[in-house]
Protein backbone atom coordinates (compact mmCIF):
# COMPACT_ATOMS: atom_id res chain seq x y z
CA UNK A 1 0.00 0.00 0.00
CA UNK A 2 1.20 3.49 -1.13
CA UNK A 3 0.34 6.62 1.34
CA UNK A 4 0.39 10.03 -0.30
CA UNK A 5 -0.65 13.17 1.08
CA UNK A 6 -1.99 16.41 0.50
CA UNK A 7 -2.43 18.83 3.45
CA UNK A 8 -3.88 17.29 6.47
CA UNK A 9 -5.74 14.66 4.21
CA UNK A 10 -3.92 11.41 3.22
CA UNK A 11 -4.56 8.98 0.65
CA UNK A 12 -4.50 5.54 0.62
CA UNK A 13 -3.74 3.71 -2.71
CA UNK A 14 -4.23 -0.23 -2.73
CA UNK A 15 -3.70 -1.98 -6.05
CA UNK A 16 -5.83 -2.90 -8.07
CA UNK A 17 -8.66 -0.75 -7.81
CA UNK A 18 -9.00 0.44 -4.05
CA UNK A 19 -8.29 3.98 -2.89
CA UNK A 20 -9.24 5.54 0.84
CA UNK A 21 -9.48 9.25 0.88
CA UNK A 22 -8.88 10.47 4.34
CA UNK A 23 -9.97 13.89 4.65
CA UNK A 24 -9.34 16.12 7.86
CA UNK A 25 -10.78 19.48 8.99
CA UNK A 26 -12.04 21.65 6.52
CA UNK A 27 -10.89 20.61 3.55
CA UNK A 28 -9.62 23.61 0.82
CA UNK A 29 -10.17 23.31 -3.03
CA UNK A 30 -6.15 23.27 -3.05
CA UNK A 31 -5.72 20.34 -1.01
CA UNK A 32 -8.91 18.84 -2.51
CA UNK A 33 -7.34 18.95 -6.70
CA UNK A 34 -4.08 18.25 -5.17
CA UNK A 35 -4.96 14.94 -3.73
CA UNK A 36 -6.60 14.26 -6.71
CA UNK A 37 -4.10 14.80 -9.28
CA UNK A 38 -1.55 12.92 -7.51
CA UNK A 39 -4.27 10.40 -7.55
CA UNK A 40 -4.08 10.62 -11.01
CA UNK A 41 -0.71 9.77 -11.30
CA UNK A 42 -1.04 7.09 -9.39
CA UNK A 43 -3.99 5.47 -10.69
CA UNK A 44 -4.94 7.71 -14.02
CA UNK A 45 -4.10 3.61 -15.78
CA UNK A 46 -6.60 1.62 -13.55
CA UNK A 47 -9.71 0.67 -15.96
CA UNK A 48 -12.08 1.11 -12.48
CA UNK A 49 -11.76 2.70 -9.07
CA UNK A 50 -13.59 1.54 -5.69
CA UNK A 51 -13.61 4.50 -3.38
CA UNK A 52 -13.09 4.50 0.21
CA UNK A 53 -13.66 8.33 1.75
CA UNK A 54 -12.93 8.36 5.47
CA UNK A 55 -15.24 11.77 6.85
CA UNK A 56 -14.88 11.02 10.58
CA UNK A 57 -12.66 13.78 10.93
CA UNK A 58 -13.83 16.00 8.06
CA UNK A 59 -15.34 18.95 9.44
CA UNK A 60 -16.88 21.11 6.57
CA UNK A 61 -16.72 20.76 2.83
CA UNK A 62 -16.76 25.13 1.85
CA UNK A 63 -18.14 26.13 -1.32
CA UNK A 64 -15.21 26.90 -3.02
CA UNK A 65 -14.25 23.38 -2.60
CA UNK A 66 -17.62 22.10 -3.31
CA UNK A 67 -17.18 24.02 -6.94
CA UNK A 68 -14.16 22.49 -8.08
CA UNK A 69 -15.20 18.87 -7.37
CA UNK A 70 -17.05 18.08 -10.33
CA UNK A 71 -13.99 18.94 -12.50
CA UNK A 72 -11.54 17.32 -10.04
CA UNK A 73 -12.85 13.82 -9.94
CA UNK A 74 -13.91 14.20 -13.35
CA UNK A 75 -11.33 11.46 -14.71
CA UNK A 76 -11.79 9.03 -12.48
CA UNK A 77 -13.69 5.61 -13.46
CA UNK A 78 -15.41 5.29 -9.91
CA UNK A 79 -17.32 1.82 -9.84
CA UNK A 80 -18.35 2.49 -6.24
CA UNK A 81 -17.75 4.81 -3.19
CA UNK A 82 -18.44 4.02 0.43
CA UNK A 83 -17.89 6.91 3.10
CA UNK A 84 -17.65 5.68 6.87
CA UNK A 85 -18.06 8.05 9.90
CA UNK A 86 -18.83 12.10 9.60
CA UNK A 87 -21.36 14.60 11.30
CA UNK A 88 -24.86 14.15 9.80
CA UNK A 89 -24.13 17.87 8.02
CA UNK A 90 -21.21 16.34 6.37
CA UNK A 91 -22.86 13.34 5.47
CA UNK A 92 -25.08 15.77 3.29
CA UNK A 93 -23.08 17.61 1.45
CA UNK A 94 -20.92 14.65 1.16
CA UNK A 95 -23.86 13.02 -0.50
CA UNK A 96 -24.90 16.12 -2.49
CA UNK A 97 -21.27 16.08 -4.26
CA UNK A 98 -21.72 12.51 -5.11
CA UNK A 99 -24.86 12.53 -6.56
CA UNK A 100 -23.96 15.59 -8.75
CA UNK A 101 -20.35 14.10 -9.85
CA UNK A 102 -22.65 11.06 -11.42
CA UNK A 103 -25.03 13.03 -12.90
CA UNK A 104 -22.36 14.83 -14.62
CA UNK A 105 -20.17 11.48 -15.46
CA UNK A 106 -23.34 9.30 -16.17
CA UNK A 107 -22.46 5.47 -15.80
CA UNK A 108 -22.93 3.61 -12.42
CA UNK A 109 -21.39 4.38 -9.38
CA UNK A 110 -23.42 3.39 -6.18
CA UNK A 111 -22.76 4.90 -3.19
CA UNK A 112 -23.14 3.75 0.65
CA UNK A 113 -22.79 5.42 3.94
CA UNK A 114 -21.66 3.22 6.85
CA UNK A 115 -20.35 3.74 10.27
CA UNK A 116 -16.82 2.33 10.78
CA UNK A 117 -14.03 1.46 8.34
CA UNK A 118 -14.38 -2.10 8.78
CA UNK A 119 -18.64 -2.12 7.48
CA UNK A 120 -16.74 0.13 4.38
CA UNK A 121 -14.66 -2.26 2.80
CA UNK A 122 -17.49 -5.37 3.74
CA UNK A 123 -19.27 -2.89 1.66
CA UNK A 124 -16.50 -2.55 -1.44
CA UNK A 125 -15.63 -6.40 -1.20
CA UNK A 126 -19.04 -7.10 -1.49
CA UNK A 127 -19.22 -4.61 -4.96
CA UNK A 128 -16.20 -6.20 -6.18
CA UNK A 129 -17.81 -9.34 -6.19
CA UNK A 130 -20.49 -7.73 -8.02
CA UNK A 131 -18.01 -6.25 -10.53
CA UNK A 132 -16.33 -9.54 -11.00
CA UNK A 133 -19.94 -10.95 -11.72
CA UNK A 134 -19.97 -8.72 -14.70
CA UNK A 135 -22.43 -5.87 -13.00
CA UNK A 136 -21.94 -2.64 -13.98
CA UNK B 1 -46.02 16.24 15.65
CA UNK B 2 -48.44 13.14 16.44
CA UNK B 3 -48.53 10.24 13.59
CA UNK B 4 -51.87 11.76 11.84
CA UNK B 5 -49.13 14.76 10.96
CA UNK B 6 -47.53 12.46 9.17
CA UNK B 7 -46.96 13.06 5.18
CA UNK B 8 -46.21 10.57 2.48
CA UNK B 9 -44.38 11.70 0.03
CA UNK B 10 -43.46 9.62 -3.23
CA UNK B 11 -39.65 8.99 -3.68
CA UNK B 12 -39.08 10.33 -7.25
CA UNK B 13 -40.09 13.63 -5.45
CA UNK B 14 -37.45 13.82 -2.90
CA UNK B 15 -34.95 12.82 -5.13
CA UNK B 16 -35.69 15.69 -7.26
CA UNK B 17 -35.18 18.40 -4.78
CA UNK B 18 -31.92 16.08 -3.22
CA UNK B 19 -30.49 16.47 -7.32
CA UNK B 20 -31.46 19.94 -7.48
CA UNK B 21 -29.70 21.03 -4.01
CA UNK B 22 -26.46 18.94 -5.65
CA UNK B 23 -26.47 21.19 -8.69
CA UNK B 24 -26.50 24.06 -6.68
CA UNK B 25 -23.87 22.88 -4.16
CA UNK B 26 -21.65 23.07 -6.87
CA UNK B 27 -22.95 26.23 -8.59
CA UNK B 28 -24.12 24.37 -11.65
CA UNK B 29 -27.28 26.27 -11.90
CA UNK B 30 -27.92 26.19 -15.11
CA UNK B 31 -28.23 22.40 -15.16
CA UNK B 32 -31.52 20.79 -16.50
CA UNK B 33 -31.76 19.19 -13.20
CA UNK B 34 -31.30 22.16 -11.17
CA UNK B 35 -34.52 22.99 -11.79
CA UNK B 36 -37.26 22.47 -9.40
CA UNK B 37 -40.98 21.80 -10.24
CA UNK B 38 -43.98 21.80 -8.11
CA UNK B 39 -45.32 18.32 -9.15
CA UNK B 40 -48.85 18.39 -6.88
CA UNK B 41 -50.73 21.42 -4.93
CA UNK B 42 -49.70 19.17 -1.34
CA UNK B 43 -47.84 20.60 1.49
CA UNK B 44 -44.75 19.21 0.13
CA UNK B 45 -45.82 21.38 -3.30
CA UNK B 46 -45.19 24.20 -1.21
CA UNK B 47 -41.52 23.24 -0.35
CA UNK B 48 -40.94 22.63 -4.02
CA UNK B 49 -42.57 25.99 -4.98
CA UNK B 50 -40.60 27.60 -2.17
CA UNK B 51 -36.92 25.64 -2.86
CA UNK B 52 -37.60 26.75 -6.90
CA UNK B 53 -38.10 30.11 -5.91
CA UNK B 54 -35.05 30.53 -3.61
CA UNK B 55 -33.09 28.32 -5.98
CA UNK B 56 -33.73 30.65 -8.98
CA UNK B 57 -33.03 33.50 -7.04
CA UNK B 58 -30.21 32.72 -5.90
CA UNK B 59 -28.75 31.82 -9.97
CA UNK B 60 -29.60 35.33 -10.44
CA UNK B 61 -28.16 36.77 -7.69
CA UNK B 62 -25.16 34.70 -8.59
CA UNK B 63 -25.15 35.37 -12.29
CA UNK B 64 -25.25 39.60 -11.09
CA UNK B 65 -22.26 38.95 -8.74
CA UNK B 66 -20.66 37.21 -11.44
CA UNK B 67 -21.26 39.98 -14.17
CA UNK B 68 -20.14 42.84 -11.16
CA UNK B 69 -16.85 41.36 -10.81
CA UNK B 70 -16.55 41.07 -14.53
CA UNK B 71 -17.36 44.59 -15.54
CA UNK B 72 -15.18 45.78 -12.01
CA UNK B 73 -12.17 43.24 -13.63
CA UNK B 74 -12.76 45.50 -17.00
CA UNK B 75 -12.72 48.76 -14.93
CA UNK B 76 -9.57 47.84 -13.24
CA UNK B 77 -7.80 46.57 -16.50
CA UNK B 78 -8.50 49.77 -18.21
CA UNK B 79 -7.32 51.94 -15.57
CA UNK B 80 -3.88 49.71 -15.24
CA UNK B 81 -3.24 50.25 -18.95
CA UNK B 82 -3.78 54.09 -19.16
CA UNK B 83 -2.26 55.60 -22.95
CA UNK B 84 -1.41 58.89 -23.02
CA UNK B 85 -1.41 61.13 -25.44
CA UNK B 86 1.80 63.35 -24.60
CA UNK B 87 3.12 64.93 -27.35
CA UNK B 88 1.77 65.28 -31.20
CA UNK B 89 2.03 61.29 -32.26
CA UNK B 90 3.72 60.33 -29.07
CA UNK B 91 2.00 58.32 -26.98
CA UNK B 92 3.34 56.43 -23.54
CA UNK B 93 1.99 53.74 -21.89
CA UNK B 94 3.01 53.58 -18.05
CA UNK B 95 2.75 50.19 -16.96
CA UNK B 96 2.42 49.54 -13.12
CA UNK B 97 2.43 46.03 -11.36
CA UNK B 98 2.73 42.51 -12.84
CA UNK B 99 2.14 41.92 -16.21
CA UNK B 100 0.87 38.49 -16.98
CA UNK B 101 -0.34 37.08 -20.44
CA UNK B 102 -3.94 38.16 -20.06
CA UNK B 103 -2.93 41.95 -18.90
CA UNK B 104 -0.21 41.52 -21.77
CA UNK B 105 -2.94 40.94 -24.22
CA UNK B 106 -5.38 43.63 -23.03
CA UNK B 107 -2.14 46.01 -22.87
CA UNK B 108 -1.02 45.27 -26.72
CA UNK B 109 -4.67 45.18 -28.55
CA UNK B 110 -5.36 48.66 -26.37
CA UNK B 111 -2.44 50.41 -27.45
CA UNK B 112 -2.56 48.87 -31.27
CA UNK B 113 -6.09 50.36 -31.55
CA UNK B 114 -4.08 53.57 -30.11
CA UNK B 115 -1.83 53.87 -32.36
CA UNK B 116 -4.16 53.48 -35.24
CA UNK B 117 -6.50 55.51 -34.01
CA UNK B 118 -4.35 58.39 -33.50
CA UNK B 119 -1.35 57.91 -36.00
CA UNK B 120 1.05 57.86 -33.43
CA UNK B 121 4.27 57.48 -34.69
CA UNK B 122 6.09 56.60 -31.29
CA UNK B 123 4.95 54.91 -27.99
CA UNK B 124 7.15 54.91 -25.03
CA UNK B 125 6.96 52.29 -22.82
CA UNK B 126 7.62 53.24 -19.17
CA UNK B 127 8.35 50.56 -16.32
CA UNK B 128 8.70 53.03 -13.58
CA UNK B 129 6.13 51.72 -11.60
CA UNK B 130 6.76 47.86 -12.59
CA UNK B 131 9.02 45.93 -9.68
CA UNK B 132 9.31 42.63 -10.87
CA UNK B 133 10.09 41.37 -14.42
CA UNK B 134 10.02 37.55 -15.41
CA UNK B 135 11.07 35.89 -18.47
CA UNK B 136 7.36 35.67 -19.67
CA UNK B 137 7.37 39.52 -18.59
CA UNK B 138 10.17 40.17 -20.72
CA UNK B 139 8.82 38.60 -23.69
CA UNK B 140 5.05 40.05 -23.65
CA UNK B 141 7.61 43.29 -23.96
CA UNK B 142 9.19 42.24 -26.58
CA UNK B 143 5.67 41.02 -28.57
CA UNK B 144 4.31 44.30 -27.77
CA UNK B 145 7.28 46.38 -29.10
CA UNK B 146 7.52 44.12 -32.57
CA UNK B 147 3.63 44.32 -32.69
CA UNK B 148 3.97 48.40 -32.25
CA UNK B 149 6.68 48.46 -34.95
CA UNK B 150 4.66 46.63 -37.50
CA UNK B 151 1.79 49.48 -37.48
CA UNK B 152 4.53 52.04 -38.34
CA UNK B 153 5.25 53.45 -34.70
CA UNK B 154 8.89 53.47 -32.92
CA UNK B 155 9.02 52.41 -29.68
CA UNK B 156 11.11 53.23 -26.90
CA UNK B 157 10.94 51.44 -23.58
CA UNK B 158 11.81 53.91 -20.14
CA UNK B 159 12.46 53.32 -16.67
CA UNK B 160 13.96 49.94 -16.29
CA UNK B 161 15.39 49.88 -12.85
CA UNK B 162 18.64 48.16 -11.38
CA UNK B 163 16.13 45.58 -10.57
CA UNK B 164 15.02 45.04 -13.13
CA UNK B 165 18.07 45.27 -15.56
CA UNK B 166 19.71 42.98 -13.21
CA UNK B 167 17.04 40.59 -13.77
CA UNK B 168 16.99 40.65 -17.52
CA UNK B 169 20.41 40.39 -17.42
CA UNK B 170 20.35 37.54 -14.95
CA UNK B 171 17.68 35.68 -16.88
CA UNK B 172 19.97 36.27 -20.28
CA UNK B 173 16.58 38.21 -21.29
CA UNK B 174 17.11 40.11 -24.44
CA UNK B 175 14.62 42.79 -25.52
CA UNK B 176 16.34 42.87 -29.12
CA UNK B 177 16.55 45.90 -30.96
CA UNK B 178 14.03 47.98 -28.41
CA UNK B 179 15.29 51.11 -27.49
CA UNK B 180 16.22 52.06 -23.88
CA UNK B 181 16.18 55.27 -22.54
CA UNK B 182 16.25 56.16 -18.35
CA UNK B 183 13.72 58.29 -18.03
CA UNK B 184 10.28 59.31 -19.83
CA UNK B 185 11.39 62.73 -19.85
CA UNK B 186 14.67 61.61 -21.90
CA UNK B 187 12.30 59.64 -24.49
CA UNK B 188 10.21 62.79 -24.96
CA UNK B 189 13.14 64.76 -25.88
CA UNK B 190 14.13 62.07 -28.12
CA UNK B 191 11.12 61.88 -29.77
CA UNK B 192 10.30 65.69 -30.38
CA UNK B 193 14.20 65.88 -31.17
CA UNK B 194 13.65 63.43 -34.42
CA UNK B 195 10.25 64.65 -34.88
CA UNK B 196 11.76 68.33 -35.70
CA UNK B 197 14.66 66.78 -37.89
CA UNK B 198 12.76 64.79 -39.74
CA UNK B 199 10.47 67.81 -40.32
CA UNK B 200 13.86 69.36 -41.68
CA UNK B 201 14.62 66.84 -43.99
CA UNK B 202 11.08 67.08 -45.49
CA UNK B 203 10.50 63.36 -44.53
Amino acid sequence: MMTLRSGPHEVDIEAPDLVTLRWRGVLGPNDLVRAFEQLREHCGSWPHLLVVNDISKLESIPPDTRRVVPEATGWMPMRGVVMFGGSFAVRTLAMLLLKVVNLLRGGENPSHFVTTEAEARAWIEQRRRQLEGGAR
Amino acid sequence: MNDVDDVSVARSRIDALITALSCASVDRFDDPHAEVVTRAEDDFGMLEGALGVFLSELAEAKGALQRAVEQQRMTISALSTPIIDVWDGVVTLPVVGVIDTQRAMEMTERLLSRIVQTGARAVIIDLTGVEIVDTATADHLARLTRAAELLGARCIVTGIGPNIARTLVGMGVELGRVRTLRTLKEALRVCIAEDAQAAREGR
